[in-house]
């Protein structure tokens, strides 16, 4: 293979150079002259198959083999060959589509509201927290030192400064007071009689808003120990946040505390609005609707805390994870900025907000409640009006069921 | 008495000496009521003041004997949690 090869990118080169069968075909990117002839490529160029062009810019995505790589470089009216790489959604990407960074234009980072992350510890020297720290409480015996990675990389979903990324892995309230409790352990295990433990702490401290990114097998109806302290929580006007769990796609497998009646639910989506399929659906074994909307949950970068390995790790500060759990913190940063624009706000006002203000994905309530959250809607809605999703029939329940059960009430009137 | 799931009394009837830890949700005062499980042997490990409830750890022939207990109004299994990454 040639050395000179001034048309092809740094990372296409060393791909080619990798590659073993010719034949193979390699996603790239082709940049052309602005005069390009579009058509002739299309007959010209053998072992290559275009799939897109694109219209602000004269480029053309397609697959071709490394021979009619080699083919398109000698082409005049070829500028540029990149090679198509898989991308993630970053927190960078995901704020943005809760319209996070709108808010933030106007002034709100959460500061003044206090979130508290009921997880597997914190890592309370990671650049992203800094001087907002507000109290650290251990339920598991192990110390407040996240050695798992799970809690500090929600905390900084919810409220990480970014400080580690230039401001490009920030949370969604980066103002916001952290307080964490840890009641999972190195393994992220953990029982729920200390997640109990954890939720009360947090209430005695204080706070507005709980991110509980955890949750035991579904399904359930809302009555256990874990499920009435988060009522609890709710009553004594704490905002929870709280995870459906990845047991989807298929339905009741929303498991405690994800299905307590009054907690915001939530489910994940990707950066193109997209149900995650693993994202736990509803209903509760009792046959509540949830979860209530759904944040984007997959392939999320965000904090990593010293020492761990969890996800798959961008750097020395920032790993990537995907799970309802790293959903569920962008949700209570969400909270956070809309306590600090509304702050009389009762935690039921803001679950009506974010619910009757939520993006109508346009698949089953099931599967993502009233739909994907809008933050900037959210804390701008005059007088959200409450949007309850509608659920149509419970799985296993389609029409025929309901017309039998019609026809007999009414031979049993007649 | 409290109820609790059969297959659950049946386990502890069979593994009296085994440890289980438990939820149990009381009536009357709570340090009081702890004491009174902690002189028995019984470890009580929270106490929840949102729920008035405790979180204990005992061997099955005395979570059998807690069922008697008229100031208990609730037991149920304390469970594993996890993470939610998937």
């Amino acid at each position: 293979m040639e050395e000179n090869r001034p048309k092809l990118t740094r990372g296409l080169f060393r791909t080619l150079h990798q590659v073993e069968d010719q034949q193979q075909q390699l996603p790239i990117i082709v940049r052309y002259t602005p005069t390009r002839r579009m058509m002739r490529h299309r007959e010209q160029h053998r072992g290559v198959r275009e799939s897109y062009t694109y219209h602000l810019r004269p480029f053309v995505h397609m697959h071709a083999s490394a021979e009619a790589i080699q083919l398109l470089e000698e082409d005049p009216e070829v500028v540029t060959i990149y090679e198509d790489l898989p991308v993630h959604a970053y927190l960078d990407a995901a704020m943005p589509l809760i319209q996070v960074p709108r808010l933030w234009q106007e002034g709100l980072d959460g500061e003044g509201v206090r979130i508290a992350i009921v997880d597997t510890g914190l890592d309370v020297e990671h650049p992203d927290f800094q001087g907002r720290i507000g109290s650290t409480a251990d339920f598991t015996g192990e110390g407040i030192a996240d050695r798992h990675g799970h809690g500090t990389h929600c905390a900084s979903i919810a409220a990480g400064s970014g400080e580690a990324s230039s401001g490009r892995y920030r949370g969604a309230a980066p103002g916001a007071s952290l307080f964490a409790a840890k009641v999972l352990r190195a393994d992220g295990q953990g029982m729920m009689s200390d997640v109990m433990a954890g939720v009360e702490w947090a209430v005695g401290q204080g706070v507005q808003i709980v991110s509980l990114s955890l949750g035991g097998p579904g399904p359930c109806d809302g009555t256990d120990a874990l499920c009435e302290t988060c009522e609890a929580a709710v009553e004594a006007g704490v905002t929870l946040c709280v995870a459906a769990g990845n047991e989807g796609p298929g339905p009741y497998t929303i498991g405690s505390p994800g299905c307590a009646p009054n907690v915001i639910t939530i489910g994940a989506c990707n950066d193109q609005d997209r149900i995650a399929s693993f994202s736990s659906r509803g209903p509760t074994s009792d046959g509540r609707a949830k979860p209530d909307l759904v944040f984007p949950g997959v392939d999320i970068i965000a904090a990593r805390a010293a020492g761990t390995s969890m996800g798959k790790i961008v750097d020395e500060h920032y790993t990537s994870a995907s799970g309802t759990s790293m959903a569920t913190p962008a949700a209570a940063g969400t909270c956070a900025l809309i306590l600090q624009a509304k702050p009389g706000l009762k935690p039921q006002d803001i679950k009506a907000r974010l619910m009757g203000t939520a993006v109508d994905l346009g698949t089953n309530a099931y599967a993502q409640g009233s739909g994907r959250a809008d933050a900037w809607q959210a804390v701008h809605e005059e007088s959200p009006e409450p949007k309850p999703p509608d659920p149509g029939p419970r799985p296993g329940q389609g029409c025929l069921p309901a017309l039998v059960k019609a026809l007999f009430w009414r031979s049993s009137q007649e | 008495m409290t109820d609790i799931d059969p297959a659950i009394r049946k386990a502890w009837q069979s593994s009296p000496n085994e440890p289980v830890d438990l939820i149990i949700r009381v009536s009357g005062d709570m340090s009081q009521l702890g004491a009174t499980l902690e002189r028995r042997g019984i470890v009580v490990k929270h106490r929840f003041r949102l729920t008035h409830s405790l979180g204990i750890r005992c061997s099955g022939q005395a979570a059998l004997q807690l069922l008697k207990e008229p100031w208990i109004t609730r037991i149920e299994l304390d469970r594993p949690v996890k993470a939610l990454r998937r």
